[in-house]
């Protein structure tokens, strides 16, 4: 990949930053001084916290006993669930079904949180942890889904079934010549953010100061102050640097309730910092999702009907996990023009770490069940698998188009994404070297997997804001409420501002993650950042050159039409031969005690919807089972691009996320619920050596939706990796009859596969 | 991820690290790389109450060459191993195999004596060390003993190692021949789901066999001139029958043991 990378000019450049990849404006700090994590920040007097947790995943809870911990050198304070005085959390997807702040009178999953230890050093409370007694009388855990959805058992007493949220299905009758029918699962994944949780809480007499690795300042604050009852006014939630999210710190939880709880309690600053053990089996995982779908079709290759059906895994408490079905059922059908759509699903207890959204969130499942099924449908009715999807994409001039389940596609142009990945990666020959390999007979087959996804970004349209004020020397202050956790907010924003301001990006001061310094925001997820953060901060710098227009006018007795505007100099004003910067125009209007600025909470009418299409080309040894990931290509559209690079960025860390979900990471139980992959040896978080290098093409068609043209980029590459990858195993093993082999494709998995279908010859 | 709280002490001699490990009454432990001492001690499964750092005693991080054998110091990283042309040149496949431990930083950290001292059978350097006929030097208070590589694992994450002993060196006989290693994993850094490494000198096809079982293991056969590779891989497949690998997330015994068979016939093709 070259990157055109621009320098600026001292002063200005004439022509717009948008649409170069200008050097992210983050870096030279990250890599010089490096960044400025919950866990760096430095405080007077600080007391350190840790949890103690559920060892096993089903008990009932008779007693914890801190007493001893206490005694420990260093300790402060410990507590159980009897010394916490706050209402147990409930939430929207089901509200009869209440989480304790710490385990009260059962354990429901190992990493649960059943006590809290606060001492003057991190390892002196880690060593008091152990003297926490906690004594219980174990139970049988449900771990399997299916089984939970059976209600032989109930998991909440108050709750006579384990399924927590369901969607009910329509009319629904298969139709084609050939109906296919099949199962995959969507493994459970730990988004292993490189930067675990962390949480301070600071006590300045009756203001209290949470800083937090949040996604979503805003809502930190408002779950923080309804749960402790702070009015707003004394509270304040900063995120510094955030080290990933992936969708997993979108919420926020129990624990980070509890440490500004203690803090206030004990009048003393606290820290908690995460554990890598800790977070494996606490923070929220991803996915754990089994799709069953049944498609029909003609031999022709026309899809005629296509039915897809959900059990999702919630774990131990329902969390945004339990709401995933909901984006799935959006993105059913997929890129496909199908008369005959239906969704169904239901979401249910286990004795499991609890889900929550995970980069993708709901739409990677379906983009998977779909993208297998027409694989699978192609090879019944022997069609080459881009055939069939030619044949099947939604026609580019029906767009807007409303699917069978009520989403409305922006716009799109499916067929010309795919037809740019067959040609990037050439099809053809990769097709001749595959037919070369099976007549050699290589224990080494090639596979070729195509995926064509279409997903939804900021599926839940909600006001953000943004606003630009001018501050002395003429350089300005921009604030949003979303929340850069590594996608380079900063770089993105401040191009779009400088481009209509002229005003340089190194003169902008960038301002997110505080709630007293932004008024209101909503965060980062999604993919909804620069349609809604970077439009609100579009108009407002519009809003600020028109207001300084009307300055202007006003300052030289003009009609605002005589003022005339150009990006030259850093953003000069004229009249005639007179000429203002931006810092005469601060200047002036200071004198006038005029403020500068304008603000803009922006609601975008609808969702925007990314799409594309990856190939992935595999080599799968058949002696071991062992898959070689070769050779990866992607085409993506997100509409207009801001920046490539940045872009490019996103891309490619989503493509290593979903091959990684196809090829490597699983996080594990046993059927007691103890967790097999709870650190980094075990669950297969991969590394770079992981990766082929990556051939990627931008398309760009802009959106209606906002005046950026502008979709989200943040999770495309991980939605359409995953069945591309899979496909391609699965298409190198096709000489065997294989069909489907579930994920994460393990050399073991594979060479299973292989040897039954062997068997069954 | 925070161990329970030690001592630590670098001696500069081996007499000092003798003496500071018997007052700790079979509680302390020597430090070598730590890649894998520290990593228990993190999830609180070991708990030392003394790191000896051997790192600053003299001669344990070199290689040396004698007559009809090089010795590698227990202390040397798997990088240096990798890297050393004395290893390269007189037992090439123990430096082929420890280039191929984890990933750069591991080898730079971790030791060859660390390796085998740690006694776990997804040890690749001790395959190696089964294969190559090595012979370990060990050194206690009443001086020092040579042991055969076969002699030293005796059972999962345990060795024929007093608990005041140091393994100082390992004796590598200069004899060429030919040499492979073969090794399936998961992620490029894993750990061997199962890995076999071949050295074949004149007559003689030595073994190693890493993760297929509680312990490395290897074994040598000797090749008549008539032997094919048939009736070799009939031999292996013998012996195989009677492993007892682990049963983990990575992979089944029952899966390791085809896969030993699989590698071990690779190997024997792919003989450098
Ligand atoms: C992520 C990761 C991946 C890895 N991948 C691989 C791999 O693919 N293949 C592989 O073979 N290894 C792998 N390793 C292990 C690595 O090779 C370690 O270096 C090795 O296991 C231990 O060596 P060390 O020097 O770090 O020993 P330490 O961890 O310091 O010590 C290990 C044990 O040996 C004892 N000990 C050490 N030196 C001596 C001595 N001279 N005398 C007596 N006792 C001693 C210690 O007391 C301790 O009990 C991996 C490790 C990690 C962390």
């Amino acid at each position: 990949m070259s990157l055109d990378s621009k320098e600026l000019k001292a002063g200005r450049v004439e022509e717009k930053l948008v649409g170069s990849s200008f050097r992210r404006l983050e870096d030279p700090i990250f890599i010089t001084k490096g960044a400025t994590y919950v866990g760096d920040l430095e405080f007077d007097d600080i007391a350190h916290i840790s949890f103690v947790r559920s060892p096993v995943a089903s008990a009932k809870l008779k007693n914890v006993d801190v007493s001893e911990a206490l005694s420990q050198p260093g300790v402060i304070a410990a507590f159980s669930a009897k010394d916490i005085e706050i209402p147990p959390i409930t939430n929207w997807i089901n509200k009869v079904i209440e989480r304790p702040f710490l385990a009260s009178d059962k354990l429901r999953f190992v990493g649960e949180a059943v006590a809290v230890v606060v001492g003057e050093t991190k390892a002196l409370v880690e060593d008091a942890c152990e003297f926490v007694n906690i004594e219980y009388e174990l139970t049988t855990p449900i771990i399997d889904p299916k089984k939970s959805a059976n209600n032989e058992v109930s998991l909440f007493e108050s709750c006579s079934t384990n399924i927590v949220a369901s969607i009910e299905g329509g009319d629904f009758a298969n139709s084609g010549e050939v109906i296919i029918e099949a199962e995959f699962s969507n493994q459970r994944l730990a988004p292993c953010p490189m930067e675990a949780r962390a949480v301070v809480a600071k006590i300045d007499g009756e203001m209290l100061t949470v800083y937090i690795s949040n996604q979503a300042p805003h809502s930190a604050k408002r779950s923080i102050g309804r749960y402790l009852s702070i009015d707003e006014s004394n509270l304040r939630v900063i995120t510094p640097d955030v080290g990933g999210g992936f969708g997993s710190k979108i919420g926020t939880y129990p624990e980070e309730i509890l440490i500004p709880y203690i803090a206030r309690k004990l009048n003393r600053t606290c820290r908690w910092v995460e554990t890598r053990s800790e977070s494996m089996v606490s923070l929220g995982h991803g996915r754990g999702q089994i799709a069953q779908v049944i498609l029909g079709g003609d031999r022709d290759g026309k899809i005629r009907s296509y039915c897809l059906s959900v059990i999702q895994d919630c774990g131990a408490y329902p969390e945004i996990g339990a709401n995933m079905p909901a984006l799935t059922r959006w993105m059913t059908s997929g890129c496909y023009d199908i008369e005959n759509v239906d969704f169904k699903s239901i979401s249910v207890l286990t004795n499991t770490t609890p889900t929550v959204a995970y980069r993708g969130a709901g739409r990677p499942e379906a983009a998977y069940a779909i993208e297998r099924a027409v694989d699978i449908f192609a090879a019944k009715i022997g069609m080459d698998k881009a055939e069939v999807r030619l044949k099947n994409f939604i026609d580019p001039k029906k767009f807007p188009y409303e699917t069978k389940v009520g989403s409305t596609y922006d716009c799109g142009n499916y067929e010309e994404s795919l037809k740019r990945v067959l040609k990037l990666a050439n099809y053809e020959k990769l097709l001749a070297e595959k037919e070369k390999r099976i007549k050699e007979k290589s224990d080494f087959l090639l596979g070729i997997g195509i995926s064509s996804y279409v997903e939804i970004t900021h599926g839940f349209p909600a006001k953000e804001f943004g606003s630009v004020e001018l501050i002395p020397g003429g350089k300005l202050s921009v604030k949003v409420g979303t929340l850069s956790h590594g996608q380079g907010h900063r770089s993105a924003i401040s191009m779009i501002v400088s481009d209509i301001t002229g005003v340089d990006p190194s003169n902008i001061d960038f301002y997110q993650g505080d709630t007293e310094l932004i008024e209101s925001g909503v965060g980062t997820f999604g993919s909804r950042s620069m349609q809604s953060g970077g439009v609100a901060c579009k108009r407002a710098a519009d809003m600020l050159v028109a207001y300084a227009r009307e300055f202007v006018s006003k300052n030289l007795r003009v009609d605002p039409s005589e003022v005339e505007f150009s990006l030259r100099e850093g953003g000069q004003f004229s009249v005639g031969s007179k000429y203002l910067g931006w810092s005469e125009i601060y200047s002036l209007a200071k004198n006038e005690g005029i403020e500068l600025k304008a603000s803009e909470n922006y609601e975008s009418s609808s969702p925007t919807f990314p799409f594309g299409a990856h190939l992935a080309v595999v080599e799968v040894d058949v002696k071991t089972g062992k898959v070689h990931l070769k050779d990866m290509f992607a085409v993506d559209d997100a509409g207009n691009i801001l920046n490539p690079m940045l872009a490019k960025g996103q891309i490619h860390g989503g493509l290593a996320q979903g091959i990684s979900q196809a090829l490597y990471e699983e996080f594990i139980y046993d059927q007691d619920g103890n967790p097999l992959t709870a650190t980094f040896a075990d669950y297969g978080f991969p590394t770079a050596a992981e990766f082929p290098e990556f051939h990627d093409e931008l398309m760009q068609t802009a959106t209606p939706v906002n005046e950026l043209g502008v979709k989200g980029i943040g999770e495309s590459g991980t939605i359409g990796a995953t069945p591309s990858v899979v496909n391609a195993v699965v298409d190198a093993l096709s000489i065997y009859g294989i069909t489907h082999i579930d994920m994460p494709l393990s050399p073991e998995n594979v060479f299973n596969a292989i040897t039954i279908a062997k068997e069954s010859d | 991820m925070i161990p329970s709280s030690f001592d630590y002490v670098v001696p500069q001699s081996l007499q000092e690290a003798f003496s500071i490990l018997r007052e700790s009454d079979g509680e302390g432990k020597v430090l070598a790389g730590g890649h894998s001492l520290i990593p228990l001690m993190k999830l609180r499964f070991a708990r030392p109450s003394i790191l000896v750092d051997i790192s600053k005693i003299e001669g344990l991080s070199k290689v040396e060459e004698n007559d009809d054998f090089i010795e590698i110091g227990a202390m040397c990283s798997h990088a240096l191993v990798a890297y050393s042309n004395l290893v390269k040149e007189n037992s090439p496949l123990v430096a082929h195999v420890a280039a191929q431990i984890g990933d750069a930083a591991i080898r730079h950290r971790g030791t060859i004596g660390g390796s085998i001292c740690h006694g776990d059978p997804a040890s690749d350097i001790a395959g190696a060390l089964f294969a190559t006929s090595a012979v370990l030097v060990i050194a206690g208070p009443n001086g020092k003993r040579e042991m055969k590589v076969e002699d030293f694992f005796v059972g999962f994450l345990e060795t024929a190692l007093d608990p005041e002993e140091i393994l100082i060196g390992i004796k590598l006989p200069k004899k060429l021949g030919r040499y492979s290693f073969e090794k399936l994993q998961r992620r490029s850094i894993d750990w061997a789901i199962v890995a076999v490494a071949l050295n074949k000198v004149e007559d003689t096809l030595g073994v190693g066999l890493v993760n297929l079982g509680p312990t490395p293991a290897g074994f040598s056969l000797s090749l008549s001139r008539s032997e094919d590779t048939a009736a070799l891989l009939e031999k292996f497949r013998d012996i195989a029958a009677g492993l007892t690998p682990p049963s983990d997330i990575f992979g089944s015994s029952q899966y390791r043991k085809v896969m030993a068979e699989v590698l071990f016939s690779r190997a024997l093709s792919n003989l450098v």
